[in-house]
Order: C-alpha cells, then sequence, then structure tokens
C-alpha cells in the first residue's frame, strides 16, 4: 500500500505550483485554474487524511469542495467574459484602471 | 420530518427565512414587471430575520447547537445575526435610492445577492464545523464577488470584481488547506472536539501549520496587513452601496469567525499565535493609517482607514474572552465601526452618486465647501469622521479605542497600545483634512449637486449618527451586554 505521506507530498507540492502559478502568472484564466489547482489539492489531501484518521468527514468534504469549485467557475468565468467585453484582453495587467 | 428535524429548523429559521425570500424575491423579479420596490421588499426580508433571530435565538443564552452540532445557537451567534442583518438591513436602506445612479442595471438580482451574501455570512458566523464554516465563506464571497461587479457597463466595477474574485478564492483556498490539516490532525471537523485534541496535547508543528493557513483565509476577509491588498481597489470600483455592505457585514462575519477560531479553537495555544497576531495588529495600524496619508480619493482614503480599524479590532484579539475586557471591545467596536462606516459611505455615496461614470467623483476637491453648500450632509459627515478618528463629539469611536486598548493594556502587551494610540495620533491628519475641506476651502467650481436624498437615506444617516451618539455618551447598557454576551468564550 502506498503510505500516506506521499498522497500529502503530493497534495502539498500541487498547493505550491497553483500558488506560484497564482503568483506569477499574467493571463487570468490560467490564474484561474492555478486556483482550481490549489482546491484540488486540497481535495486529495482531504481524501487521504479520511483514509488516515478512519471516518469519511473528509471525502464528504471533498463534494462539498468540488460543488463550491463549480459554482466559483461558473461566476469567475462570467466576471472574466466582462472583463474581456471592456478590455478586449485577458492580461490581468490590463486591468489596471484602479491603481493609480 | 422528525421533531428533532422541526426544532433545528426553528432554532435557524433567521438564515431560512432570508434564504426563501431571497428565492421569491428572485422569482418574482424573473416573472412580473417592473412596478414594485424590491428594495422595499429586500428590506421587509432582512427586517423579518431581525425579529425571527430576537424571538428564536434569544432563549438559548446558554448555547446550543443545531443540525448534529454543526451550528452554534449560543449568544455570539444572536448577536452577530442582529449585526449582520440590521448592517444588511441598513445598507439596503442607504443605498435604495441611488442604485441606478450608480449604474446597477440588475436591481433584482442584486438584491438577491445582497439577501445570500447575509444568509453566508449568518452560516459563516455561527458554524460549529469546518466545512460548513467553509460552505458559509463561500456562499457570502460568491455572491458578494458578483454585486462587485454589478454595475457591469463600468469598467472599474468589472475590474473590481475580478481582483475580488481571484483574490478571494486564492484565500479561501489557503483558508481550506487549514481546514484539511487540522482534520488530518484531530480526525473531526467539529470545532469543540478539535479544540479538545489541541488543548489535550502540547501543540504539534502540523497544529501550527494549519491554523497559520486559516489565518491567512480569515486575515484576507477582515482585510489586515500583510493580507489586505485587494480592498483598497475593490472598495473603490465596486459600487458605493457595495462598498458600505461590504465595509460593515463581510468584516463584521469575519471578525466574529476570527474570534470563534482563535479563542474557542486554538485557545489553548495563545502563547503560539500571540506573536502572529501581534505583528498583524502592528502591521495593519501603521501601514493602513500611512497609506490612507496619502490619498486624494475618499473612498479608497475609507478603505485604507478600514484596514488600519481591522489592526485595532485585532489587538484585542491578545485579551481572549471577557476577563481582561478583549471580548465586549471588541463587539463594542464592532457595533461602533458599523454604525460609522454605514454612515460616512453613505455620504460619500450621496455625493458622488450622480457622477458614478466619472472616476474622480469621489475626490476630495468634491468635498469643497460641502459644509456651507448642503449643511446636513457637512454636519453628519463631520460626526462620522471625527468618530472614525476617535474624538468627541464622536464618542463612539473613542470609548471603542480606549476600550480595546485598555484590553491590551491588562494583557500587558503595553508596546501594542503606545503604537495604538500613536497610530490614532496620525490617522487624526487624514480625517480632518476631510473637516477641513468641507468647512474651510473655497470650492474653485460651482458647488457639486447632490440631489435629493430621499427619505429612506436622509434617515439611515440621521440614524447612524443618532446610533453613535448614543452609544457614545451611554455605553455602559450597551457594554454590560456585550460582556454577558463574551462570556461565551
Amino acid at each position: 500500500m502506498i503510505p500516506v505521506s506521499f498522497y500529502l507530498t503530493l497534495a502539498a507540492l500541487m498547493f505550491t505550483i497553483g500558488v506560484c502559478g497564482v503568483a506569477i502568472r499574467r493571463n487570468v484564466i490560467v490564474v484561474f485554474m492555478c486556483i482550481e489547482l490549489m482546491l484540488n489539492a486540497v481535495n486529495l489531501s482531504m481524501v487521504a487524511f479520511s483514509r488516515t484518521v478512519g471516518n469519511l468527514d473528509g471525502q464528504i468534504g471533498v463534494f462539498f469542495v468540488m460543488v463550491v469549485a463549480a459554482a466559483e467557475a461558473a461566476i469567475g468565468l462570467g466576471i472574466i467574459i466582462a472583463l474581456f467585453r471592456s478590455t478586449r484582453s485577458l492580461e490581468s495587467s490590463e486591468a489596471s484602471e484602479l491603481r493609480r | 420530518m422528525s421533531p428533532q428535524m422541526l426544532s433545528d429548523i426553528a432554532l435557524t429559521s433567521p438564515m431560512w427565512i432570508v434564504t426563501l425570500g431571497a428565492l421569491l424575491l428572485l422569482l418574482g423579479d424573473a416573472f412580473t414587471a417592473s412596478g414594485w420596490s424590491r428594495s422595499f421588499v429586500s428590506a421587509v426580508i432582512l427586517l423579518l430575520g431581525i425579529v425571527a433571530t430576537l424571538l428564536t435565538q434569544s432563549g438559548y443564552w446558554e448555547g446550543s447547537t443545531a443540525f448534529s452540532g454543526t451550528i452554534f445557537v449560543d449568544r455570539v451567534s444572536w448577536f452577530f445575526f442582529l449585526l449582520i442583518q440590521g448592517g444588511a438591513l441598513l445598507s439596503v436602506l442607504v443605498g435604495m435610492s441611488r442604485l441606478s445612479d450608480e449604474r446597477v442595471e440588475a436591481v433584482g438580482e442584486y438584491y438577491v445577492l445582497l439577501l445570500l451574501a447575509t444568509v453566508g455570512a449568518c452560516m459563516f458566523v455561527a458554524s460549529a464545523e469546518l466545512i460548513t464554516m467553509f460552505i458559509g465563506l463561500e456562499t457570502m464571497s460568491l455572491a458578494l464577488y458578483c454585486m462587485c461587479g454589478a454595475a457591469s457597463s463600468l469598467r472599474r466595477s468589472t475590474e473590481s470584481a475580478l481582483k475580488y474574485f481571484l483574490l478571494g478564492s486564492f484565500s479561501s483556498a489557503f483558508l481550506l488547506f487549514g481546514i484539511s490539516i487540522l482534520y488530518g490532525l484531530s480526525a473531526s471537523t467539529f470545532i469543540p472536539e478539535i479544540a479538545e485534541v489541541l488543548n489535550r496535547s502540547t501543540p504539534v508543528a502540523l497544529a501550527y501549520i494549519g491554523f497559520g493557513l486559516l489565518l491567512v483565509g480569515l486575515a484576507f476577509k477582515i482585510a489586515a496587513v500583510p493580507f489586505h491588498f485587494w480592498a483598497p481597489d475593490v472598495y473603490e470600483g465596486a459600487p458605493t452601496p457595495v462598498t458600505v455592505y461590504m465595509a460593515c457585514v463581510v468584516k463584521a462575519a469575519a471578525v466574529g469567525v476570527c474570534l470563534r477560531v482563535l479563542w474557542t479553537m486554538f485557545g489553548g495555544m495563545l502563547d503560539g499565535w500571540s506573536t502572529a497576531i501581534w505583528y498583524i495588529a502592528f502591521l495593519s495600524m501603521t501601514l493602513g493609517n500611512l497609506l490612507a496619508l496619502c490619498q486624494r480619493g475618499l473612498k479608497r482614503m475609507l478603505a485604507y482607514s478600514s484596514i488600519a480599524h481591522a489592526g485595532y479590532i485585532t489587538v484585542a484579539f491578545l485579551a481572549p474572552g471577557a476577563a481582561y475586557g478583549g471580548g465586549p471591545a471588541i463587539l463594542y467596536y464592532l457595533v461602533a465601526y458599523s454604525l460609522m462606516t454605514i454612515g460616512s459611505f453613505g455620504v460619500v455615496l450621496a455625493v458622488t452618486s450622480k457622477r458614478a461614470g466619472d472616476p474622480r467623483a469621489d475626490d476630495i476637491s468634491t468635498f469643497h465647501g460641502l459644509g456651507y453648500s448642503n449643511p446636513f450632509l457637512g454636519i453628519l459627515m463631520a460626526l462620522f469622521l471625527l468618530s472614525l478618528a476617535g474624538i468627541p463629539p464622536g464618542m463612539a469611536g473613542l470609548l471603542g479605542k480606549i476600550y480595546v486598548f485598555n484590553a491590551a493594556m491588562q494583557s500587558d502587551y503595553l508596546g501594542l497600545v503606545v503604537i495604538g494610540v500613536l497610530n490614532s495620533a496620525v490617522s487624526v491628519y487624514y480625517y480632518l483634512r476631510v473637516i477641513v475641506a468641507m468647512y474651510f476651502i473655497e470650492p474653485k467650481e460651482a458647488p457639486v449637486q447632490v440631489g435629493p436624498l430621499g427619505f429612506s437615506m436622509a434617515s439611515i444617516l440621521v440614524l447612524c449618527a443618532l446610533g453613535i451618539l448614543a452609544i457614545g455618551v451611554f455605553p455602559a447598557a450597551l457594554y454590560d451586554g456585550l460582556t454577558q454576551v463574551a462570556h461565551a468564550f
């Protein structure tokens, strides 16, 4: 059996990749994908923990997180489309009217 | 339905009523033509929620839970339900006459989102279980992201929605990772059980990591430095009625959750987290005030001032419970801050909404001579700003600071108190600058056209002013009540 620490290391790595992506990428779609990656890293760690501690709370939590991530995707893409309509660009540096 | 289920629903009825109201409002908005006031109906729904809180939750002073222990029904929930729904009600009423000026076209959807965000905030603060807390947080946040972008014809509104969305979901991912780690550590997601596990043994490194991740997510929501950078942009770009709502409701809910997390869940690890909170308080007060000094736009200035106020509140996190007065100090500060912030953003809304398309509409030069061209708004704004600065006659703000600093002093954080007092002195400059602009600078152009305020806006502004005076001059009754509430920690 694969030890749980492997899953947790993978989850931590995925989470870190997501954080780095949010920090350095300028395309808002890619930034959004990185946030989804962070959420999925958490899902992986929750399932792994659920297995170690021996109850199902973590797995149930994952379902809720998946629902929230779907709602977030719907709203996020809506906002990104609204931004694209006004700026014709997906670069976050274009959204700079507020930083004066 | 079992009797247990029915009693759980009755105990959480404030949330059910507002949820059902929001859904009915959505249907009514979709299937009927205009001709009825969506804002009035949503105000009535919020009022019903407040009545339900008073009727159902007041009997549970000793603390209970609902839905298999996932929702706290106690005096803390009671207080925050009233504060959140009351703040939402005031911000609906103060903004209702100016929504079309602020280019919010879909008024029905706007109010549906506002009601759902209020439900989310209530659930966030009442949750006794971490997944429930996450769902409450996201219900509140997702609705707010849309509200920020409600003026979709204005580019800065869309931009603020995008910034809030990206940074908000980024921060909730941190919160969620913290939840996952605490679950792995304690095999439970219930706050009381996690607290028990944490208290039983000496804290391991994993507990600190989980705590740190949770703290990042929560500090984002109360806009404390170093997790504040979304706040000025979002407060400035969002339509001003949304800013009013965010500044009072979201901050109150997030502070409530911080109290539960820091004091109830991590109460046994106080020595471990006090340094982190010390630095967050210090940085929020100092950077918030220093950056507010160099702002010309009023909304941006008040946004930085809200960061500084988050810092003052954070100071009292270091004095847990009611023993040193930290609990009542924070709750009193939240009441005072909600009144001051609804009032001051409300006046900004009244003055700037006729020129909402102009990004410079809230520049301080707009306020030149306002004290003479519109004495009513001038005197109210002066009171709100004096209260934010903590100068009599704005006694509410002053007492809030005194309570907070007193609590920190009792817990031996003298250094932080000195920094806080110095910061209050700095903050006087930028608040008074607006008063000077209103009363002592002649306007170069014709004074700004404010337009008729409307009954609801005028009466809410007066109500906020009277509230500030009342809790400032007669604080004893409120403070004693809040001490009772804080004994729950």
